[in-house]
């Protein structure tokens, strides 16, 4: 595939005058035709800008509010056979037919979804889960910064001390219709309690399914621990 | 798709006519690759990670074991490998094997929603209200005879 | 392919300043009281009816109205968005084209007055949903202005780069939609295509797709993975040859060509008058370009060209997106091989969190961590207005702080809503079809024009 005669076409283009709108309403029958070569000096022309050179004179010089001069649109632009060619053989149609044509002998990029997955690495955020140690004991430990930081109020939480004198949660409810995924809970957690699992495939039928509270949540998290654990392992030096 | 026309008769040869079969009638293109492990459900996850065969974010990939597949009956270590998370399956990975396995982990259930499985969710605390209860006093007590 | 008979005689645009207008308000003409050939709806507006009725032969059939009113979108898929356009049409030519906002309007400038500054981030993300970090990037500028910090080099560097994959994110789409919108289907899957890719880069450094949340005042939330400044560059090789394909189909095709090249005309005049900024500014000619003029971020330290068009129609502007992208690219490769080692935060703990492993160490650092995710920081009283180019134009956060932990003013500048206002004159005496063309052109994305 060489790109040469798109670049010519541009290069003449830059090359060619500007016109007078009264062109634009010619009244010959193949305005189109005219319209696609005749009609000059749209490609964009690099400009060097910076602060001291921009002033009031260059701003004129290129408004097209100033008064054009007028020129012949002819004057510097393709020849009569070259417009004729392009017209007749439908030459920059052939070319992007080409192209598309050389995309269909290409490997499809499809991913087939669920047999093959896009590739998402440790950081991603997903459905969330509360976490353990390694004993059982729940990790949470009702700071509640995570309720703190959530931009979408989406967490909820309730504390009471439990038989053994610890504190600990008794409400931990997370509304997975607001929640943004911004990961920010998971980044206040001072315990790694919280934490946002690279599962993304928990759609539900019904947004009453998605209002999690403390045992769903600690129920995603005794599922997933592996896959958490090995994720924040492996990204363990950027946090 | 000379080329991919080529990936796919020499995959159709590779895979033998059984497996060619199954493979259109579930992912819908024919892939060979090695197999890498099995899970405890039963599903294959195969590779294939030569750039000629198979596109980058395509080398990997699982054959279900039900008809009624499902993207959530992956497990998570192996979610981890299939989504191109880890570099090995989990059978050699020493990270998930290490960190795996507390007593407490539970088995893995795919999303069960629009099932009678599906979460319901509840109140986790002890309720702070109380509806009241009406109680009938004593009919002809002591402020009544008053 | 010939669409002659459906446009109006003539090229409206430039008489339209000199002598329909001036009929059309001054109340001088009404003594004159010579009814002409309505154009525009304004041209009856000082008439009587008797006035209008005695247009034409007098006959009933004269008087009857010919001008139809359609409501173009919320639901038209090339409305892009929400868009609701009330478009008055005399057959097929627009008379006049009132836009309508507001139906994806969800008060962020409101809410973000009740959110710390480390909260308000995501919001951002939300606003130009399709060039997010450039977004975060505003706000996190507004807020090192008012605290009067500089961030580390490296997190400059980062941020530019990831300025530039944004741009030609967001370019990619506007561009791809626009010819989608025209008719062109097959570039556009293309496009998304790249577009994967560069998702694909948003993910793996900040852990989401699209909204990344990543640019923080004081830097950004994590540092680059290893491997990633690798894979964009190999992205970045093979990138040039796919613009080039979307070039090869487009640019120089002719029914690409009379669909863009002379619709939607700017001067550079009403391009200033109506505040216009980014390609809707340099598609009409004005070298005007935030990352020249005052440089942010590392900006002065890249080598890059501003490409300007000429006549300020949707070719040009097509032109100058495209070569954008080249630019970015350009940009990109600077980046990467500039990228310098470091630190990605400021290392004030008053307003970045401590890594973890130190918070977990150290009790000062842990009551940081606390006072940092509960409380924030405090910002000195103060105001800014910070902008960056982004993608689709002049981006701006007017933010006041008076010494609290949370903003007292958030105002956004979004450039679609100022190039939205733009729709009226832009769509006037097009066909309908053209209005289309010009929506493609303005690169309006809803998220922030209602914000």
């Amino acid at each position: 595939m060489s790109l040469s005669p798109v670049r010519a076409i541009v290069l003449r283009r830059l090359a060619a005058p500007r016109v007078l709108p009264v062109r634009a309403f010619s009244s010959a029958p193949f305005r189109a035709a005219e319209q696609s070569t005749a009609k000059p000096s749209t490609s964009p022309h690099k400009v060097e800008t910076d602060g001291a050179s921009r002033s009031a004179s260059s701003l004129k010089d290129l408004g097209p509010g100033a008064a054009p001069l007028y020129q012949s649109p002819y004057a510097g632009g393709p020849s009569a056979l070259d417009k004729a060619a392009d017209l007749f053989f439908f030459t920059e149609i052939v070319k992007g037919m080409w192209i598309t044509l050389e995309n269909m002998f290409r490997p499809p990029y499809t991913i087939m979804y669920p047999f093959e997955k896009g590739p998402i690495s440790p950081r991603f955020r997903g459905e969330h889960a509360l976490r353990r140690y390694s004993n059982g004991e729940e990790r949470c430990i009702a700071c509640k910064l995570c309720e703190a930081i959530c931009p979408a109020l989406a967490i909820t939480i309730e504390s009471e001390a439990r038989e053994d004198g610890s504190r600990r949660t008794t409400r931990y409810d997370i509304d997975m219709t607001k929640c943004i995924y911004c990961g920010l809970c998971q980044e206040a957690c001072p315990v790694d309690a919280i934490v946002e699992t690279s599962n993304y495939e928990y759609s539900t039928e019904t947004r009453e399914e998605l209002l999690y509270n403390k045992e769903k949540l600690l129920a995603n998290g005794d599922r997933m621990e592996p896959e958490i654990a090995a994720n924040i392992m492996a990204d363990h030096v950027y946090r | 798709m000379s080329n991919s026309l080529w990936r796919y008769v020499k995959n159709v040869q590779a895979m033998g006519f059984k497996q060619y079969i199954r493979a259109m009638w579930y992912i819908g293109d024919a892939k060979h690759g090695k197999l890498m492990g099995e899970d405890q459900f039963g599903n294959k996850y195969y590779e294939n990670l030569n750039p000629e065969q198979e596109t980058p974010g395509r080398q990997r990939w699982i054959d279900f074991t039900q008809h009624d597949f499902n993207a959530s009956q992956v497990p998570p270590e192996w979610h981890a490998w299939l989504n191109h998370i880890r570099k090995d399956p989990p059978s050699s990975d020493f990270h998930l094997i290490q960190a795996s396995r507390p007593k407490w982990i539970g088995p893995w259930r795919e999303n069960l929603t629009g099932t009678r499985g599906a979460f319901k969710t509840y109140s986790t605390t002890k309720p702070k209200f109380f509806p009241w209860e009406p109680k009938v006093g004593q009919r002809g007590g002591p402020s009544a005879s008053a | 392919m010939l669409r002659l008979p459906l446009r109006p005689l003539v090229r409206p645009h430039a008489l339209r300043s000199h002598a329909l207008r001036s009929l059309s308000t001054s109340s001088s003409r009404r003594a004159e009281a010579l009814p002409v050939k309505a154009v525009m709806v304004e041209d009856i507006h000082h008439l009587t009816a008797e006035e209008i009725l005695a247009e034409g032969k007098g006959t009933r059939k004269d008087a009857s109205l010919r001008h139809f009113t359609v409501n173009f979108g919320p639901q038209h898929p090339a409305a892009h968005g929400v868009l609701r356009l009330i478009l008055e049409l005399n057959g097929e030519v627009i008379l006049r084209a009132d836009p309508h906002i507001g139906l994806l309007h969800r008060a962020t400038e409101k809410l973000i007055e009740y959110k710390t500054y480390t909260q308000a981030a995501p919001y951002f993300d939300r606003l130009d949903y399709v060039s997010m970090m450039t977004n975060e990037q505003c706000f996190a500028l507004a807020v090192e202005k008012l605290l009067n910090i500089e961030v580390p080099i490296r997190a400059k560097w980062i941020r530019t780069l990831f300025g530039e994959l944004t741009r030609i994110l967001n370019h990619l789409m506007a561009v791809l939609t626009h010819a989608m919108d025209v008719g062109a289907l097959t570039p556009f899957l293309w496009g998304f295509e790249e577009r994967e890719k560069l998702m694909e880069f948003y993910e793996r450094v900040s852990g989401a797709r699209m909204h990344a949340n990543y640019v923080r005042p004081g830097g950004v939330s994590f540092d680059l993975p290893h491997g990633l400044l690798e894979d964009i560059f190999k992205w970045a090789t093979q990138f040039s040859s796919r613009v080039d394909e979307f070039e090869e189909v487009l640019t120089a095709n002719r029914i690409w060509k009379i669909r863009t090249i002379g619709i939607g005309p700017v001067t550079a005049d009403e391009a200033m008058a109506y505040s216009f900024s980014g390609v809707m500014l340099r598609g009409s000619g004005i070298k005007w370009d935030l990352r020249k003029v005052q440089p942010y971020e590392c900006y002065d330290q890249v080598e890059f060209d501003v490409p300007v068009g000429k006549n300020g129609d949707c070719y040009d502007r097509y032109l100058c997106r495209v070569q954008e992208m080249r630019e970015s690219l350009h940009i990109i490769d600077q980046c990467l091989n500039k990228m310098p080692t470091g630190v990605i935060k400021v290392d004030d703990h008053k307003i970045s969190n401590p890594p973890r492993a130190m918070m977990k160490e150290s009790m000062e650092s842990l009551i940081h961590h606390f006072k940092l995710f509960s409380e924030g920081y405090s910002v000195p009283p103060g105001e800014t207005y910070s902008a960056i180019e982004a993608p689709k134009g002049e981006m701006a956060v007017y933010l006041v702080s008076d010494g609290t932990n949370r903003p007292y003013r958030c105002k956004i500048r979004a450039p679609g809503f100022a190039h939205l206002a733009g729709a009226d004159f832009m769509m006037r005496d097009h066909n309908l079809a053209d209005a289309v063309t010009i929506i493609g052109t303005m690169d309006l994305v809803f998220g922030e024009v209602d914000r």
